[in-house]
């Protein structure tokens, strides 16, 4: 009664204004800006490129530069920072932003997907927030898991999630690749199509995704849970698993016009096509000492024609331009070269797939005596991947230059078969590294951190914490600063936890 | 709650009633203090416009409606006196008034009131006071002259943006601005600047649309007491403007137009230029080649005046000229800037009419070249009072105003930035022809080749950026507002609506180049200059329409005892939409060059459609009781329902209460008569919610928004597909309020019969719940969440004093006034483990914070280390060294404001002066920094640039506790080209924002009427005048104006100045005809 009396004296003075009713008057607070519920189609694809953008631009730069396939242009000083091996918490605020934003949207797509029974769209979810899952704490150790992606109200407004060890983050990632897989298992009719931007819907290839990943995270614990890697390692072979295999390669390929730039390049373009990024010598060295013709595909050459790198960190004075070579568009390295636009950003290639089968060989976890065979087949992959660029770069097949490369003799090329089963890891993750030049920097990196190959890195002639390597990324000061449940500080020097050397 | 409504309905029933209207004949006289009959006082029947005069024995009859009657009587330099008829005779003795506290003011919602029964402060200043310095903006007028208020005005020009925040600063997120009332009706005070300090574009803001002549006064109300009536929007007080209206006439006869022309001509220049080193010019010679032509530093070699040749080598030719010091070279680029304003009104009005018409033109050529500013606005009020005991009005204003503004900041259109990047040997007089090859940045050579001939290798020609980087803003606005209302005895209720409707185009060109330089040898190549072109067009609508439904009732209880009733009810709608669409070159870019349209876009436009509505409604109630003219007091209590916050929230009431006690009025004899003549001490408190911005407390939701990385972005829909991510800020329906409590005490003494008049007040304010987005960990998925997030205090004093020591009755009269602020501002506290919080935006490094126990506003950067008062330097380079985090180093905000001016006036002729000052505060001066970076800074020239031991400086031992003392010397170039220049320590850019200003000075001339007695005109007039004419800062600061913001008038980051548009200097002459 009460409230009648005073809604009624209110619309009584309102009425007289033309004002139909209060409450109606007063409800113009939904945002018109914003949608409420998206849709699963759009959802996807919103996520699919927040990992895109993580992968292709703060990842790929900052694992470049740390496995030494890419040093700071001594000109320029964007990424002084980390030749310095001295970055500030922030540096890494871009990637720990929007690698949560992305799981946070698979979060939002996985609910909305239940919601509507959509079984594949739940599966991609699933499957990618594991795979973003996995970069996030191989980059920063221990990081806030099961409390995470919970900030709204509807989700339980957990503002402060805990840290989890990077052990429960690895069961957690394993746990969804395992749910995934019994929601891909299923025949659902609803498929994605085009907004899936890695396969177009296509299930049959999630499934190798799903495998391959599965394989990928237990070996990332070789070193750390060897029994649990193995004995996982083995019933995933068990229940004969297909992994990507050529052509199945997980990318998302970008240059579709100038809005949707591969992001390395949009972010050269919005630093003012500066060319920060140039080669680091570790890597052409080395791969000049093999006679590699993927120089041709990875990088530019000098003005005097060959390669020539820049010494990791050199930062003493400014060589002329065109006296060392850049990464090349076809890596989306080249700032001021347009080309650079279409360049894809990888997330899960074949050639990674085969070198991790190629492992599992090698420790004798499964298919025993087929790591030779599997060590050629990924390096033929890699040549595979870049087949076009090759015949433009080289005016050579795929085929030609692979047989070209093998024949010429060099160094990590001729599989110890016979070796003992380290030796055979040096060259398999050796050969990994010189795949995966400036087009998967981040996991090449990890690589390097889980195994020490390759062997021939330096330290950066500009570090200033003395002879030692970044071994992690930094916490951002979002998190410091705002989260009663950060754990401290973490120097760079710190490992993560399957990190053992 | 059910009590009150009832109390609003019964005292709305009480003023219907149905009154009689046979009439009789009052008869009265009116005396002066001596008890002499007074003639010609004015006699009014009150709460009509039947009156008439007093003859000459003082005697008045008026015909009168039968019943209880009031008769209000008027006369000069006396007290108006309210006298209630009795056997149908009155009696008046008029008392000799104070004519500075006394007298009527406007109060909230447009209402006249007397001054002497206000419980709060208010200050008011009338035109003439108010156009005294001939400043462009209504609201830089004011500055100096209302205690309580700190205004800054950024650029003191035309068109520039002017903040007014009173008694401090109270919310983190939202505008701290006064409400800017123009008749009774909010106006939409919206900021005109790009959301972006770093490279602002700055048009202006809402507030600065009201032409100064259009005026009649400004009334201030300092704080929540004095506006707790308009509910949310008046909690940061209110500045009420009430325009020029036409005069009734009631002498019978039939009354003219009084027109009125004034012409002001104004000529600007800069106030304040950054100041150069004399000693060292264009190079570098601790790094690299010692003679890159190109370079931007100044960090070469000492002056020795010998012929060098300078720039590129072009088609075999070179330039040369000596290398010595340019002095004066920045005001090589700037243009003087001139504005004439013309101003014609027409005004008029009989007994029961009335009506106004003005029209005001602005035409404007700003200092930087190309830039301008032109205003025009129209003015019509007329009221009319109808037979029925109805009456009506209206209140229209038309502006339109067109101007381009240069951008201040970072980024190749900046021309601030462009310009201080020219060495201080290059003569900046001699890169003014973009048609030489030596300055051009885009020519066609002979083998078709775009080339730049521009000396200068980093930056681009000054002259070039300020022609082709093109920002312009259109505004098309009517604001005003229509009243009706009946009016019978003591009964008085009207409907008002009133309306500001915006339509505001925004456009910013960037140009398309692709240059290689001309000279190909070693310093240039490396540096094509590349743009891809961009355009840019924000298309803003905004209206604000508010409806006021009033009732008041005055009753006289008995002879000494009396009040007043007012109920109201306020509709407030708020409709914003903004349509932007963006071709941006960093991710997209034009086809063809110097196309400025959105079909010339290489890749999709980006275009966003913004749409905010905001409602309120309220009723509201205040009830006001006097005694014996000498005790007031004064209750108010509003109701608001807001649709900003959810059901539960959104309803919030709150009351207030002031009294005031004219103490003299118990006084008599000699003291009264001739040391206080007059005096009140007033107190008062009030709470005033506020509600939150649109869609806070809304969860995240979903849009298709560019996918960001640090400096590039992906814009969906990507290859055709749409992508819908969620947003990074939700909020919560829980939102509560915010609230501020105000307490105030305060006296009004005048002296000496006016001859020192003073007015002081003590307030406290406190507000609860502020509202704000926090930060939140991006673990949790988002960034940011609304949220009620703390507490924030403001205490201080205000005082104003007046004084004449020289008053003659030949016509010399000389005063002297100040006002003195004082406002101590504290975060109290904020919620959930937060220790600050960040105001607006910040920078890699830097950022304005609200910071528990400190002031609002304090700058939070890296500085130098100190242990115990020492710097602590690296051993091995001598430089000192980076805190390891941000540190707190103190606030924009001024610990006090005063202000001191001058009258001095002689018959027609007549003196003013102005002084302020502004006292104690900070601000960020990237110009410091980057000269520093350059070697242009005068700082940089310190020891020769020979290496010196840092002052006082220590080293830390190891990682131990120990420090020892320094002597390892450092390069000075090291220090400023890499430690400054690479912003590790962004503190040191932060320079003491002190000031003294020359804020105005004028003299005019009134020529007196004898000599065109039997003319046209009825009074002629004439001045000249400066404002913002002289600059006094602190020792230090070798750099800015401190009033320069980069923030605009809106927002709350201020004290920072990203190479902001220069302030000016302006000066004039004005002629004002009145026929």
């Amino acid at each position: 009664m009460k409230r009648n009396i005073r809604s009624g004296v209110v619309c009584l003075m309102l009425a007289a204004l033309g004002v139909s009713s209060c409450k109606k008057f007063l409800n113009v607070n939904t945002n018109p800006n914003v949608v409420q519920t998206a849709t699963v189609q759009t959802l996807l694809p919103a996520a699919q490129l927040l990992v895109g953008s993580s992968v292709g631009v703060d990842l790929q730069i900052d694992g470049s530069i740390w496995a030494q396939y890419w040093t700071q242009d001594p000109g320029a000083s964007q990424y002084r920072s980390l030749e310095q091996y001295a970055p500030g918490q922030d540096v890494f605020l871009t990637p720990w932003t929007n690698l949560y934003a992305a799981a946070e949207n698979f979060f939002q797509l996985y609910k909305l997907a239940d919601s509507q029974k959509k079984k594949q769209y739940m599966a991609i979810s699933l499957l990618m927030k594991a795979y973003t899952f996995q970069l996030i704490t191989d980059g920063w150790g221990d990081v806030p898991y099961r409390q995470a992606l919970k900030g709204q109200y509807v989700d339980s407004n957990i503002l402060n999630p805990k840290y989890d060890s990077q052990r429960v983050v690895y069961n957690g990632i394993i746990a969804d690749i395992d749910s995934a897989n019994k929601l891909l298992s299923t025949t659902d009719p609803v498929t994605p199509g085009t907004d899936d931007l890695i396969y177009g819907g296509k299930m049959a290839q999630w499934k190798k995704f799903s495998n391959t990943l599965k394989l990928k995270v237990y070996l990332r614990m070789s070193q750390v849970s060897p029994a649990t890697a193995q004995a996982g390692i083995a019933a995933l072979y068990a229940s004969s698993p297909v992994f990507i295999g050529v052509g199945d390669d997980a990318f998302i390929g970008y240059g579709y016009n100038s809005a949707n730039k591969n992001p390395l390049y949009a972010e050269e373009s919005g630093l003012g096509y500066v060319q920060n990024l140039v080669a680091s010598a570790t890597c052409i060295d080395s791969m000049n000492s093999n006679n590699d013709p993927r120089l041709n595909i990875f990088y530019d050459t000098t003005a005097a024609g060959g390669f020539s790198g820049i010494a990791q960190g050199y930062e003493k004075a400014t060589p002329a331009a065109g006296s060392f070579s850049i990464p090349s568009s076809y890596v989306g390295g080249n700032a001021q070269s347009a080309s650079s636009t279409n360049a894809p950003v990888n997330l899960m290639t074949s050639y990674e797939s085969l070198f991790l089968q190629a492992e599992v060989s090698a420790r004798g976890w499964a298919n025993p005596g087929m790591d030779s065979s599997l060590f050629y087949q990924a390096i033929n992959a890699n040549f595979n991947y870049y087949s076009t660029q090759l015949a433009s770069a080289t005016g050579m097949t795929a085929a030609a230059a692979d047989a070209a490369y093998l024949a010429g003799g060099g160094y990590w090329v001729t599989y110890p078969s016979a070796g003992s089963v380290t030796q055979k890891l040096s060259y398999i993750i050796t050969q990994k590294w010189f795949a995966m030049c400036g087009n998967q920097g981040f996991e090449a990196w990890s690589e390097w951190r889980r195994t020490g190959y390759p062997t021939f890195f330096v330290y950066s002639q500009s570090s200033i914490i003395g002879d030692n390597f970044p071994k992690r990324f930094l916490y951002p000061t979002t998190e410091s600063t705002t989260n009663s449940n950060y754990p401290g500080f973490a120097p760079t020097t710190t490992k993560v936890w399957w990190d053992l050397l | 709650m059910k009590r009150l409504c009832l109390l609003f309905v019964l005292l709305l029933s009480a003023g219907i009633q149905v009154f009689a209207q046979n009439t009789h004949t009052a008869t009265g006289k009116v005396t002066d203090e001596k008890g002499q009959g007074y003639p010609g006082a004015g006699v009014t029947l009150k709460g009509t416009h039947t009156g008439t005069v007093t003859d000459v024995n003082g005697d008045f009859m008026l015909d009168v409606p039968d019943g209880d009657n009031i008769f209000v009587i008027q006369a000069v330099g006396y007290q108006t006196a309210e006298v209630r008829e009795a056997d149908q005779a009155v009696n008046v003795k008029l008392q000799v008034k104070s004519k500075e506290l006394e007298g009527t003011v406007v109060t909230a919602l447009a209402m006249n009131r007397e001054k002497r029964e206000l419980g709060y402060n208010t200050t008011t200043v009338n035109a003439e006071e108010l156009t005294a310095g001939q400043n462009s903006s209504a609201l830089t007028d004011l500055q100096g002259k209302v205690a309580g208020a700190d205004i800054t005005s950024s650029t003191g020009g035309p068109g520039g943006s002017t903040r007014i925040v009173l008694r401090g600063e109270k919310s983190i997120l939202k505008d701290n601005n006064a409400l800017i009332i123009v008749d009774g009706v909010i106006t939409n005070n919206y900021d005109r600047t790009l959301a972006n300090p770093l490279s602002q574009v700055d048009f202006g803001n809402g507030a600065n649309d009201i032409d100064p002549d259009e005026i009649e006064s400004i009334t201030v109300l300092e704080g929540p007491a004095a506006s707790a009536l308009y509910g949310a929007a008046g909690a940061n007080g209110a500045v009420m403007i009430t325009t020029k209206a036409g005069k009734h006439n009631t002498s019978g006869k039939k009354s003219k137009m009084d027109i009125t022309y004034k012409a002001t001509y104004t000529q600007s220049d800069i106030l304040k230029y950054p100041q150069m080193q004399s000693q060292f010019g264009q190079g570098a010679i601790y790094t690299g080649p010692v003679d890159d032509r190109g370079d931007n530093f100044s960090w070469g070699p000492a002056f020795d005046n010998q012929l060098k040749p300078w720039g590129q080598v072009i088609d075999g030719k070179q330039q040369v000229k000596p290398y010595s010091f340019e002095p004066n070279n920045l005001q090589q680029f700037y243009n003087h800037g001139n504005d004439l304003n013309n101003f014609v009104s027409l005004s008029g009005g009989n007994d029961l009419s009335t009506y106004y018409l003005s029209i005001n033109s602005v035409n404007s050529d700003g200092v930087t070249p190309n830039t301008f500013y032109n205003k025009y606005s129209v003015r019509f009020n007329a009221t009319t009072q109808l037979s029925n005991n109805f009456y009506s009005s209206i209140n229209v204003n038309y502006i339109n105003s067109y101007s381009r503004v240069e951008q201040s900041g970072q980024g190749q259109g900046g021309v601030l930035q462009s310009l201080l990047q020219v060495p201080t040997d290059i003569p900046i007089s001699q890169l003014k022809n973009l048609n030489s090859k030596f300055n051009s940045m885009d020519y066609i050579d002979t083998a078709g080749i775009h080339r730049y001939g521009y000396f200068g290798a980093y930056s681009p020609n000054p002259f070039w950026v300020a022609d082709y980087y093109d920002n312009r803003d259109k505004t098309d606005r009517v604001l005003g507002d229509f009243k009706i209302g009946y009016k019978k005895g003591d009964f008085n209720v009207f409907e008002r609506v009133g309306v500001d409707g915006t339509d505001d185009v925004s456009s910013y060109k960037t140009p398309q180049i692709n240059s290689q330089s001309a000279d190909q040898s070693i310093y240039y190549p490396s540096y094509p200059v590349i743009n891809t072109g961009g355009y840019q067009q924000n298309n803003y609508t905004g209206l604000r329409a508010y409806s006021d439904l009033i009732g008041t009732y005055t009753h006289t209880l008995s002879e000494n005892f009396g009040m007043t009733a007012l109920v109201g009810n306020n509709v407030t709608m708020i409709h914003d939409e903004t349509l932007n669409a963006y071709i941006n070159p960093a991710s997209n870019g034009l086809v063809i060059p110097s196309f400025y349209n959105f079909t010339n876009n290489q890749g999709p436009v980006y275009v966003t459609n913004p749409v905010l509505d905001h409602r309120t409604y309220a009723m509201y109630a205040d009830v006001k009781f006097n005694y014996q003219r000498e005790l007031y007091l004064d209750l108010t209590g509003r109701n608001e329902w807001s649709s900003t916050l959810a059901p539960g929230n959104n309803s919030y009431f709150y009351p207030g209460a002031n009294a005031a006690w004219v103490f003299t009025e118990r006084l008599h004899g000699n003291f009264k008569d001739k040391v206080l003549d007059y005096g009140k001490v007033r107190i008062g408190t009030a709470g005033v919610s506020s509600d939150a911005l649109p869609y806070a407390n809304n969860p995240a939701g979903y849009t298709q928004a560019p996918i960001a990385t640090g400096f590039g972005n992906i814009q969906p829909p990507f290859n055709s597909v749409p992508a819908y991510s969620i947003g990074s800020t939700f909020g919560a329906s829980t939102l509560k309020p915010e609230l501020t409590r105000e307490y105030e005490v305060g006296a009004d003494l005048s002296f000496l019969k006016d001859r020192i008049v003073t007015s002081f007040t003590y307030y406290n304010d406190f507000t609860h719940n502020l509202i704000t987005a926090i930060p939140v960990p991006p673990s949790t998925g988002y960034s940011s969440e609304y949220t009620n997030v703390g507490d924030i205090s403001n205490k201080g004093e205000e005082l104003s004093i007046r004084g004449t020591p020289i008053s003659t009755k030949y016509g010399l009269k000389w005063d002297i006034f100040g006002t003195y602020t004082h406002n101590v501002n504290d975060v109290e506290s904020l919620n959930g483990g937060v220790s600050q919080l960040a105001v607006g935006s910040t920078f890699q490094g830097m950022a304005i914070v609200a910071a528990v126990g400190h002031p609002y506003g304090t700058f939070y950067a890296s500085d130098i280390t100190y242990w115990n008062g020492h710097a602590v330097v690296d051993p091995t380079t001598g430089l000192p060294v980076p805190t390891s985090k941000p540190v707190l180093r103190g606030s924009f905000l001024p610990k006090f404001q005063a202000s001191w001016g001058t009258d001095l006036s002689y018959k027609g002729l007549k003196l003013h002066a102005l002084f302020v000052t502004k006292q104690g505060g900070q601000f960020y001066s990237e110009n410091k920094a980057l000269m520093d970076f350059l070697g242009s800074a005068p700082e940089t020239v310190a020891n020769n640039r020979n290496p010196y031991v840092w002052q006082n400086s220590v080293y830390q031992v190891g990682t131990t506790n120990n420090y020892l003392p320094n002597t390892t010397k450092f390069s000075p170039y090291n220090y400023y080209a890499n430690e400054i220049g690479q912003n590790d320590l962004p503190a040191q850019a932060l320079v003491n924002a002190s000031y003294i200003k020359l804020q105005e000075l004028s003299l005019g001339y009134k020529i007196p009427q004898k000599y065109y007695k039997n003319t046209i005109f009825g009074s002629l007039e004439a001045g000249l005048f400066g404002n913002n004419l002289i600059l006094w800062t602190a020792k230090s600061n070798k750099y800015d104006d401190p009033e320069e913001t980069s923030s605009g008038a809106i927002g709350n980051a201020q004290g920072f100045n990203y190479n902001a548009r220069p302030s000016l200097r302006n000066y004039g002459a004005y002629i004002k005809v009145m026929f």
